[in-house]
């Protein structure tokens, strides 16, 4: 199982022999310090890692969203723009066809009255030479639609036509003969001349006319096409960003429970770009390292408040070693003449044991009271509660309360801090003694717990019990309902922080009137033999 | 002279064992206890001078012992011994009636210097000089 | 007996109760009599002593270390005229030095408003309305003073076994009480709370050879054991536990003296984590 600790981990076991031997030499706090280089270390990893990456902001991709569209809408309006100006030129260039066809169409019109009631012919030519210089001066355009073959064919036949009306009207006024003749057939000449140069310039007319209308649909097209591009464009792009900000304010949001549960681990790169949530991450960082310190100082004290209460009762069960100790060496001292050896030995025994004694009292105590790096080891559960039991035995005393203490037999190890878990049932015994009535009952049992790999520990008293309204606020910081220099309010808010970190749950069931139950399950360590046997070889344990 | 009777409880089995001799070498006949029940029962079977006994013990603690002696013969002096001196503890010993009261660790010449007291005020001096070793 | 400590919220008051008591009674009076003596043996001013028994410490004040002193060797010299019991004592402070010696039965004697504010303006000039503003101005500034050494506030109730307000009550009839009370049989001395006494007094002595040199230590007497606690920084610690010891022998009845140093905790921690 994946351990959440983030606790200094011992990596070998010869590491933590040395670890432990350091701490007997140095004054206490050593450890405590360790960690929090440590912890500097890491946060200093975690800031590289985090700005090693490339960046690429979340500024850079609005901005780059808005330059891609407006990029587009640049390409798109050129485009509109050159289809608008196609249209105008076909658009002009038709009309320029049909000033040419209007002129042609006259001067057929002068050639048909002429060829009926021989009437001015002349006219015609006018239109002819106007025709001429109509296409004269749009040359240019003209050329640019049709090409120069359709535009000297044009020129031609409009040139042929006036040289055979020319011709035509050089025959004059005969209408019989040879020259009948002649003119009979210059006329078909002309007319076919002319309905030539009528049917160029209109298919030329019908074919730009069909062009226009493809340019113009194509234009309108090119509109809704664009529209939709954009569309989707900007679709695309807002998802991208709206994804990219919401997941990592998601992102953001479980780092705060996370943080909120007590789990400190340093946000580490997830991406392979940098970006301003880096900023954040690197705030966020620093952030929990010095929520980190304040909280080891808050422990501290909490536990100090603990230790205080505990050392009234402890000074006063070493009064009792020290007052035998006391008569046994004045007594020694006053008799000395008048003792046998054996009597001298019987009490020099005595003190040695009372000495001993007062030695194990202090140092559970001090076990306990020690500023602490954490240290992780195999535990024995059961051992922990009995000390735990032990230390405030005392308080116990004072009260008239009576505990029981059972646990299944061969119970696994779990992998933890045993400072801090012995903290966490410390806090539990005392939260049990203040609820119950001298001469009350407290039950402390480790069994397995429900679920595999698990065991439970159960602190049971039939006290007060805890009113449904506060029942959902008992686990926050600072919430006690005891006065003040009694309760902290700190005590169960730190045990949920320990228990979690060790990967385990801390549950409360309660009826007002009847008693509580806290229940703390804890993950069993999954390799327990070896590392078991090493941990007796540290002078710590 | 005649002796001082007096009875000693402590749940600490070596203050038994070392102050017996101590008072008995200034002329106190003492019983021994450990057990308060036993004591009290004993307290109901004979009459004490000098009742000494420690104050937080289970079962009975040595306030609910002071309560039983005065309330059976006001005239015994009951010495507390503890080692929870405070002074809410050395208030309520008194009130209650206590002769003394003396916090752990004491000397042993600390005891006779009060039982000496005691004996001096139930007019049966014993032999023992107060301040013989300060 | 039991020994009687007044305070008041007027000191003229707490000086005619006491005064009464001791005639009533019979119990010896300790007072303000004793700073002459107590300046001779610590070498300072009287007035100087005075002033730390009345007057808050501050910029305009007395230095919070030189009020520190004077009031150190007040005590010293308090506590070991209240060795022997039957004795009523007032004006010195000693509500809130000699605590939890359970025969020393400490009384508050409230005054009546009116006389304490003639007391405080003794011209007739206080302005008729602003009494309770005077009053209260006054109780804040003798709790500033006893914060200052001492951490409490003079005017809580729990420090006192029985609170006496005159306003309704007769003086005559507030000393008959206290006498009454002060014959219950809890006030009564015992070895235990002499010894707390003597323990505080060497205490008090040993705490007024250091305290010039070391004005935030504290010494407590434990028994034969002495141990002094003192400030300082690490480096230091060696020379000034050394200095602490020889200071400390040269009071009578000192035989084990035991030092700490104490390395100012927060400050530590905030130095690893820079
Ligand atoms: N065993 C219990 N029985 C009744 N109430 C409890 C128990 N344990 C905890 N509580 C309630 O939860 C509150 C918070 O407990 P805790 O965090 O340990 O702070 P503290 O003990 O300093 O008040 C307590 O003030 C009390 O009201
Ligand atoms: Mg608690």
């Amino acid at each position: 199982m994946a351990s959440p600790l983030h606790l200094k981990q011992a990596k070998a076991p010869n590491a933590m022999i040395e670890a432990a031997q350091e701490k007997t030499e140095d004054a206490a706090g050593q450890g405590a310090v360790n960690t929090r280089h440590e912890r500097a270390r890491d946060f200093e990893e975690a800031r590289k890692a985090l700005l090693a990456r490339p960046g690429f902001s979340v500024r850079a991709q609005i901005y780059l969203g808005f330059a891609l569209v407006f990029l587009f809408t640049l390409i798109t309006v050129i485009g509109l723009l050159m289809s608008i100006y196609e249209v105008d030129h076909k658009v002009r260039f038709l009309e320029t066809v049909n000033q040419y066809l209007i002129e042609i169409e006259q001067a057929r019109r002068f050639e048909k009255n002429y060829f009926l009631y021989g009437t001015n012919l002349k006219d015609g030519l006018e239109n002819v030479s106007s025709a001429n210089r109509i296409l004269d001066s749009n040359k240019e355009q003209i050329l640019s639609i049709t090409g120069e073959n359709v535009y000297n064919q044009m020129l031609s036949n409009l040139k042929e036509y006036e040289v055979l009306i020319n011709r035509l009207l050089a025959l004059g006024d005969a209408w019989d003969g040879s020259e009948a003749h002649a003119k009979e057939a210059l006329t078909d000449e002309v007319r076919e001349q002319g309905q030539n140069m009528i049917s160029l310039a209109a298919e030329l007319a019908l074919k730009e006319r069909q062009a226009l209308t493809k340019t113009i649909s194509r234009a309108r097209r090119m509109h809704i096409y664009f529209l939709l591009a954009l569309l989707a464009i900007m679709t695309v792009n807002s998802f991208i960003l709206a994804r990219r900000v919401l997941d990592r304010i998601e992102q953001y949001k479980t780092f705060a429970q996370r943080i909120a549960s007590g789990d400190y681990t340093l946000i580490t790169p997830k991406r392979s770009y940098r970006d301003e949530f880096t900023e954040l991450a690197l705030a966020v960082n620093q952030m929990v390292l010095d929520v980190e310190a304040r909280e080891e100082l808050l422990i501290q004290s909490h536990k100090l408040r603990a230790v205080g209460t505990l050392t009234a009762g402890v000074a006063h069960e070493l009064n009792n070693p020290i007052n035998n100790i006391m008569i046994t060496g004045h007594m020694f001292l006053e008799d000395y003449e008048s003792t046998d050896d054996e009597e001298r030995m019987d009490m020099m025994n005595d003190v040695v044991n009372e000495a001993n004694r007062a030695k194990a009292i202090i140092a559970n105590l001090l076990d306990f009271a020690r500023e602490s790096g954490s240290q992780l080891a195999p535990l024995d559960v059961a051992e922990m509660l009995k000390d735990t039991i032990a230390l405030a035995s005392n308080r116990l005393k004072r009260s008239k309360i009576n505990i029981e203490f059972s646990s299944t037999d061969k119970l696994p190890r779990v992998h933890g801090d045993s400072q801090q878990l012995r903290q966490v049932f410390l806090n539990l015994i005392l939260n049990a003694i203040d609820a119950s009535q001298s001469g009350g009952n407290i039950t402390v049992t480790v069994l397995p717990a429900d679920e595999p790999h698990y065991i439970a520990v159960k602190v049971i008293d039939y006290g007060t019990g805890i009113p449904k309204h506060i029942l959902g606020s008992i686990f926050d910081p600072f919430f006690t309902t005891k006065s003040q220099g009694k309760g902290t309010g700190l005590g169960l808010s730190m045990s949920q922080g320990i228990i979690t970190k060790h990967g385990g749950q801390i549950r409360v069931f309660s009826q007002e009137g009847h008693g509580t139950t806290f229940t703390v399950t804890l993950p069993v360590t999954t390799f327990p033999a070896k590392i078991t046997e090493e941990t007796h070889m540290s002078p710590l344990y | 002279m005649s002796n001082l009777d007096v009875l000693l409880l402590d749940d600490e089995p070596i203050v038994g064992k070392r102050l017996k001799p101590a008072l008995a070498k200034v002329g106190c006949e003492v019983e021994v206890f450990q057990n308060p029940v036993e004591a009290l029962k004993r307290i109901d079977e004979k009459f004490f001078d000098v009742v000494v006994t420690d104050i937080s013990m289970a079962e009975v603690d040595g306030m609910q012992v002071l309560e039983h002696v005065v309330a059976k013969n006001n005239a015994t002096k009951v010495i507390m011994i503890t080692g929870f001196a405070m002074m809410s503890l050395a208030r309520e010993a008194m009130e209650k009636g206590a002769f003394d009261f003396i916090a752990k660790p004491f000397k042993p010449d600390d005891l006779r210097a009060i039982i000496a007291r005691a004996a001096e005020a139930l007019g049966k001096p014993i032999a023992f000089e107060a301040g013989e070793s300060a | 007996m039991a020994s009687i400590i007044i305070s008041s919220d007027s000191s003229l008051t707490a000086a005619r109760i006491a005064e009464k008591i001791a005639e009533k009674g019979g119990f010896s009076v300790v007072n303000r009599d004793i700073l002459p003596e107590t300046a001779q043996k610590y070498d300072v001013d009287v007035a100087q002593l005075k002033k730390a028994l009345d007057k808050p410490a501050g910029i305009f004040g007395m230095p919070a270390k030189l009020k520190k002193q004077c009031m150190t060797y007040i005590q010293a010299v308090a506590l070991e005229k209240l060795l022997p019991d039957n004795i009523v004592c007032y004006g010195l402070g000693a509500h809130l030095y000699a605590k939890g010696v359970s025969h020393f039965f400490k009384v508050r004697v409230l005054t009546r408003p009116e006389q304490l504010i003639k007391e405080l303006h003794p011209a007739g000039t206080a302005p008729e309305n602003k009494a309770e503003k005077i009053i209260a101005k006054h109780e804040k500034a003798r709790n500033r003073w006893s914060r200052d050494v001492f951490k409490q506030d003079e005017s809580n109730a729990g420090l006192y076994d029985l609170v006496i307000s005159l306003n309704q009550i007769e003086e005559e009839e507030a000393v008959k009480m206290i006498l009454e009370t002060a014959a219950l049989r809890q006030f009564e001395p015992m070895t235990y709370s002499i010894n707390c006494v003597k323990e505080f007094l060497m205490a008090a002595q040993v705490k007024a050879k250091l305290v010039e040199r070391f004005p935030d230590c504290r010494v407590r007497v434990d028994g034969e054991n002495t141990v002094i606690h003192i400030q300082a920084l690490k480096r230091n610690a060696k020379k000034y536990s050394a200095v602490a010891k020889e200071a400390a022998r040269t009071v009578p009845g000192v035989k084990h003296v035991e030092v700490h140093i104490l390395t100012d905790f927060i400050g530590q921690a905030v130095e690893s984590n820079r």
